[in-house]
C-alpha cells in the first residue's frame, strides 16, 4: 500500500467525523503497520495543522485495509497485532520499534489466519547470510536489512561496542577526523598488537563530555573494507545518543578497555630475546617471579603463545542426567501405564529388570534433548547478541519437535521460525521422527501456538492440564542456570509453555531445581530445601509440596516396594510423577536400583524412571549407571555429542565460526 | 469466623495427652515435633526462626520458610499445629490468625481450619469438618477427624485421640502453666 493508496481510504473515513476536516499533509507517516494520517479543521489562513510526527486526531491505515482511530497519538483499538521477524532480536538498549520491513506479518487479536507483509525483508538466516557476531554487528544487520535506519542507531544501537586500534583514552586522546573502528578483533588491520573496546553509549558520554581535552573525531568508520562498512557522521548522531543517555543513564557506567591482540609483534619477540641473552647477576634477589611459557608460530608465520592444555571438564554428572534419564525412558517405555500384574507376566516376578531389546527412547527424552538444544542455542544467542531469551528458544524448539510428530513444519514452526526447514543440527537427526506415545496435552497446546503464536503463560495458560509432560522434559534447563532460582523460574515457565496447572509447571520448578543442586554436588534433600525457597513463592503449590512430603517420608522408612511407589500416585500427573522420582532416588544410594524402583510401578513408568534417571544420574555421575545400558541406550552418542557440545559453547574459547551458528542458531 | 467461645479451661492431663499423642501421630516426621514445639514458645516467632535454621527430620516443608521473606500465603496442613498451642492458651481467632500467619503468610485460608481445630481439641464434641483437598489444612482436619492421611493428618490425629508418654508432655505442662 503506498502513500496515494492510504490517503483515498483514509479520505471517506475522515470525511465521516465531519465535512470540515481536512488531512494534514504534513502528517503523514509510514509505520510499521501501514500509514498515520493526521487530520483537523482547517485554520483561518487555510493551513490544516493535526500535530505534526503525533497527531492529536487521525487514522491509521493498515495494510491490511483496516482503519482505526489515532487520539492525542496513540492508535485505538488495533485490530492487528505485528508479528515481527523471528530473527529480530532485541538488543540491549533497543528502544524503538523497528521498521515496516521487519514486520514478517500480521495476526488478528481475536485470533485467525496469519497474514504474511509483503514487504518483509527475511533476516540473516533466512537469506542465507552470515550471522552477525556482535550486537554491533546484528544492528547494523538490521540496517542493511531496513529493518532500523542508521540514524536510529542513537536510540536503539548504542550499547553496542566498537573497537578503536591503539590504546585510547577516555580524557585525553587526538582522534583522526575519521576514526576507523571495528566489530571484532579478526577484522582489525594486520599487525594490530593492542585496542580499546568501548560502548558507543561510553565513547560518546566521555568523548564528547568537556572533561575531555583533545580532538575529537567527525565521523567513525566501522568496519572498513569489510562486511556492514558503515560512516557514522558524529557531528549529527550525539544529539540523537544524547537523548538515549539521558533517559537510559547506560553511558557513565562504561569503560575503554584495553586488550591485546593474541600475535606476538616483532618488537615482543625482540624484547623477549633481549631479556633471555641479558646475563645473570649474582644478588641475593627480595623477591623473586619466575615465568614459564611456550612460543608458536602459525601457518602463516604468525608467533603467538601456546595455551597449556587445560584439564578435561569433567562432564560426567551431565552425562549422568540426559543419559539416566534417556535410561529410564526406555526401561518404561513398553509398559507404560501398563498394571503390574500385566509387567510380571511380561518381564516375570521382578518386574522390569533390564533394558529391552530394543532400547528405544519416548517423547521424554526427544523432548528433553529439543530443551537441551534450546540451551545450547540460548547460550550461543546470549553470547553473540547480549540477550539469551531462553523462552522464545525452548518455544521454538517444541515446535521443531512438534514437527517431528508428523506436523508439517508449516504448521508446526509458528512465527518463531520463516525457514522452509527447521533450522540446527538436533533435528537432522532422522530417529526423532518417530511417534513415541507423545502427549495429547503437549502436542495440543503446541499446535495451538503454531496456530496463534500467543506464548502460554501461568497467567494464560495453555489448558490446565497437570500432566507431567511439563516436568519429564526440563532437566537441562538446570544446566543452563547460574542458580536455583533461575533453575525453578526457568523451568516453570518453561512447563507453562504447555501445562496450565500449577502442578503441572511448578513440579517442574521442583525437579529442575533438585538437578541443580546435584550437578552442585548437594544431596537429594538439601536440593528439596532449595526448591522449597522458590516454590513457596507461587500461588497454589501445596500439592507439589504434599506430593514431596510424602516421597521423603516413605524414603525414610527403606524397603523400597511396588506398593509404596504406587502409594505415591501414578505418575501421570507433575507432583506424583516428580514425588516417585524422588522417592525412587532418596530410598537406595545405587542408581540402577533407583531407575529400576521408579519404573516398576503400573503408571507413567516412562516418566517417571526418565525424571529419575535426571536426578541419579545429576547425582552420582554416568560411571555409577550400568555400563551396558550406558552404551546401548538410543541416542547415547546424540547426548554425548551435545553435552560435549555444551562444554565447548560454555568454555573459555566458544566456537565463532560460522558453522557453529547453523548448528546451533541463535534463535 | 468469628470469636471462640472458650467453654472451660483444658485440663492438665488434657494437654498432656493431646502433645503427646500429637508426637506419637508424627512418628518418623520427628521434625513437627520439633515445630511443636517452637510453637509452643513464649515467642513463637523467634523459636520458629531458630527451628528453621537447624536440619529437622521431615518437618513441614512450608513452615520451614518461617524466614523467606519471598513466599506467598499458603494452605498447607502444616498450619494445623497451631492450634494445639492456641487451644492450651484459648486464644482468640485473630491471634490465632496472626499465628498462622508467621509460617502460612498473611490471609492464608488455613487459619480456618487452625481456629476449628483449636475451638474443639479439648472438648468432647465430635468434630465434624467437611471434606477439602487433603493438600490443604482444612482436608488435613478432615482426613485426622476420620483417622485417616499421613503427616501432619496423623499427628492431629493423635492429638485429638490422645498418645502414649512422651518428652514432649514436659513442653505441654511448662505451657499449661505459663497459660495460667
Amino acid at each position: 500500500m503506498n502513500r496515494e493508496e492510504a490517503l483515498a481510504l483514509a479520505a471517506p473515513w475522515i470525511a465521516e467525523r465531519g465535512e470540515d476536516f481536512r488531512i494534514d499533509e504534513d502528517s503523514v507517516f509510514r509505520t510499521r503497520d501501514g500509514w498515520e494520517i493526521g487530520y483537523a479543521v482547517p485554520s483561518e489562513d487555510g493551513r490544516v495543522r493535526s500535530g505534526g510526527r503525533w497527531p492529536k486526531q487521525g487514522v491509521e491505515v493498515h495494510v491490511l485495509g483496516t482503519t482505526s482511530v489515532i487520539e492525542d497519538g496513540n492508535v485505538r483499538d488495533r485490530p492487528w497485532e505485528a508479528r515481527f521477524d523471528p530473527e529480530l532480536i532485541t538488543l540491549p538498549g533497543m528502544r524503538t520499534d523497528p521498521n515496516f520491513t521487519a514486520v514478517a506479518g500480521w495476526i488478528a487479536k481475536d485470533g485467525g489466519e496469519f497474514h504474511a507483509n509483503p514487504a518483509h525483508v527475511p533476516g540473516p538466516l533466512a537469506s542465507g547470510d552470515p550471522v552477525p557476531l556482535t550486537p554491533m554487528e546484528r544492528f547494523l544487520d538490521y540496517v542493511d536489512r531496513g529493518w532500523y535506519q542508521l540514524d536510529q542507531l542513537g536510540h536503539n544501537g548504542l550499547h553496542g561496542e566498537v573497537l578503536i586500534p591503539g590504546e585510547v583514552s577516555a580524557t585525553r586522546f587526538d582522534f583522526p577526523d575519521v576514526q576507523p573502528v571495528f566489530t571484532r578483533p579478526d577484522l582489525m588491520p594486520d599487525g594490530t598488537t593492542a585496542w580499546t573496546r568501548v560502548g558507543l553509549n561510553t565513547f560518546i558520554t566521555k568523548v564528547f563530555s568537556r572533561d575531555f581535552s583533545g580532538t575529537r573525531p567527525e565521523k567513525l568508520h566501522i568496519n572498513p573494507g569489510h562486511r556492514h562498512d558503515t560512516e557514522l557522521d558524529l557531528r549529527i548522531f550525539p544529539d540523537e545518543a544524547a537523548q538515549h543517555l539521558r533517559m537510559c543513564d547506560c553511558g557513565r557506567y562504561g569503560r575503554f578497555v584495553v586488550e591485546h591482540s593474541p600475535w606476538l609483534s616483532s618488537a615482543d619477540i625482540q624484547a623477549l630475546k633481549r631479556i633471555a641473552s641479558v646475563p645473570p647477576v649474582d644478588v641475593v634477589p627480595v623477591r623473586t617471579l619466575k615465568i614459564e611459557f611456550t612460543l608458536g608460530m602459525d601457518d602463516q608465520g604468525r608467533r603467538f603463545l601456546v595455551r597449556e592444555p587445560e584439564p578435561k571438564q569433567d562432564n560426567g554428572k551431565l552425562r549422568g542426567c540426559l543419559i539416566g534419564g534417556a535410561i529410564g525412558d526406555a526401561l518404561g517405555a513398553n509398559t507404560e501405564n501398563l498394571p503390574m500384574e500385566v509387567v510380571y507376566e511380561r518381564h516375570g516376578p521382578d518386574g522390569i529388570t533390564d533394558l529391552p531389546d530394543d532400547p528405544a527412547i519416548t517423547d521424554d527424552t526427544q523432548m528433553t534433548l529439543f530443551t537441551f538444544e534450546a540451551v545450547i542455542r540460548a547460550h550461543a544467542r546470549k553470547r553473540i547478541t547480549g540477550t539469551a531469551d531462553v523462552l522464545e528458544t525452548l518455544q521454538h524448539a517444541c515446535q521443531r519437535w512438534l514437527h517431528t510428530q508428523k506436523t508439517p513444519w508449516e504448521k508446526a514452526r509458528g512465527p518463531l521460525s520463516t525457514l522452509d526447514e527447521p533450522d540446527g543440527w538436533l533435528i537432522g537427526h532422522r530417529d526423532l521422527f518417530r511417534m513415541r506415545a507423545p502427549g495429547l496435552t503437549v502436542t495440543s497446546a503446541l499446535q495451538q501456538y503454531a496456530r496463534t503464536g500467543v506464548m502460554a503463560t501461568s497467567s494464560n495458560p495453555a489448558n490446565n492440564s497437570k500432566g507431567c509432560g511439563g516436568a519429564m522434559r526440563v532437566a537441562p534447563i538446570a544446566f543452563y542456570a547460574d542458580d536455583a532460582q533461575q533453575a525453578f523460574s526457568l523451568a516453570k515457565y518453561a512447563a507453562e509453555l504447555t501445562h496450565g496447572h500449577p502442578s503441572g509447571y511448578l513440579s517442574a520448578g521442583f525437579l529442575a531445581v533438585l538437578v541443580y543442586e546435584a550437578l552442585q554436588g548437594k544431596g537429594l534433600l538439601e536440593g528439596v530445601d532449595s526448591a522449597m525457597k522458590e516454590i513457596v513463592r507461587h500461588e497454589d503449590h501445596e500439592e507439589v509440596v504434599a506430593a514431596v512430603e510424602h516421597a521423603v517420608e516413605l524414603a525414610a522408612l527403606g524397603d523400597p516396594s511396588v506398593a509404596r511407589v504406587e502409594e505415591l500416585g501414578r505418575g501421570g500427573v507433575g507432583d506424583t510423577a516428580l514425588a516417585i522420582a524422588l522417592y525412587s532416588a532418596l530410598v537406595t544410594d545405587d542408581p540402577n536400583e533407583a531407575l529400576l524402583i521408579s519404573v516398576n510401578h503400573g503408571g507413567d513408568n516412562d516418566s517417571t524412571a526418565s525424571m529419575c534417571g535426571n536426578l541419579v544420574g545429576a547425582l552420582h555421575g554416568v560411571d555409577r549407571i550400568r555400563t551396558d545400558w550406558v552404551e546401548r541406550v538410543q541416542f547415547r552418542e546424540v547426548i554425548d555429542q551435545m553435552v560435549e557440545d555444551w562444554a565447548a559453547e560454555t568454555g573459555p574459547n566458544p566456537p565463532m565460526a560460522q558453522e557453529w551458528f547453523t548448528r546451533y542458531p541463535p534463535s | 469466623m468469628g470469636e471462640i467461645e472458650w467453654i472451660r479451661p483444658p485440663r492438665l492431663s488434657q494437654v498432656v495427652a493431646a502433645y503427646q499423642g500429637f508426637a506419637h501421630g508424627a512418628g518418623v516426621r520427628t521434625g513437627l515435633v520439633d515445630q511443636l514445639v517452637a510453637c509452643s514458645a513464649e515467642d513463637p516467632a523467634a523459636a520458629l526462626a531458630e527451628w528453621a535454621a537447624k536440619p529437622a527430620v521431615q518437618p513441614d516443608l512450608v513452615s520451614r520458610q518461617v524466614t523467606n521473606s519471598r513466599r506467598t500465603t499458603s494452605q498447607g496442613p502444616g498450619a494445623l499445629i497451631w492450634a494445639l498451642p492456641a487451644a492450651v492458651r484459648r486464644l482468640e481467632a485473630d491471634r490465632i490468625r496472626e499465628l498462622v500467619a508467621l509460617t502460612h503468610g498473611e490471609d492464608s485460608p488455613a487459619a480456618d481450619a487452625v481456629i476449628a481445630l483449636a475451638e474443639h481439641l479439648f472438648t468432647p464434641e465430635q468434630l465434624d469438618p467437611p471434606d477439602a483437598d487433603p493438600c490443604t489444612a482444612a482436608g488435613a482436619l478432615a482426613q485426622a477427624v476420620r483417622g485417616e492421611g499421613r503427616g501432619v493428618a496423623r499427628a492431629i490425629a493423635g492429638a485429638l485421640r490422645g498418645g502414649p508418654e512422651h518428652e514432649i508432655g514436659r513442653v505441654a505442662e511448662e505451657l499449661y502453666r505459663r497459660s495460667w
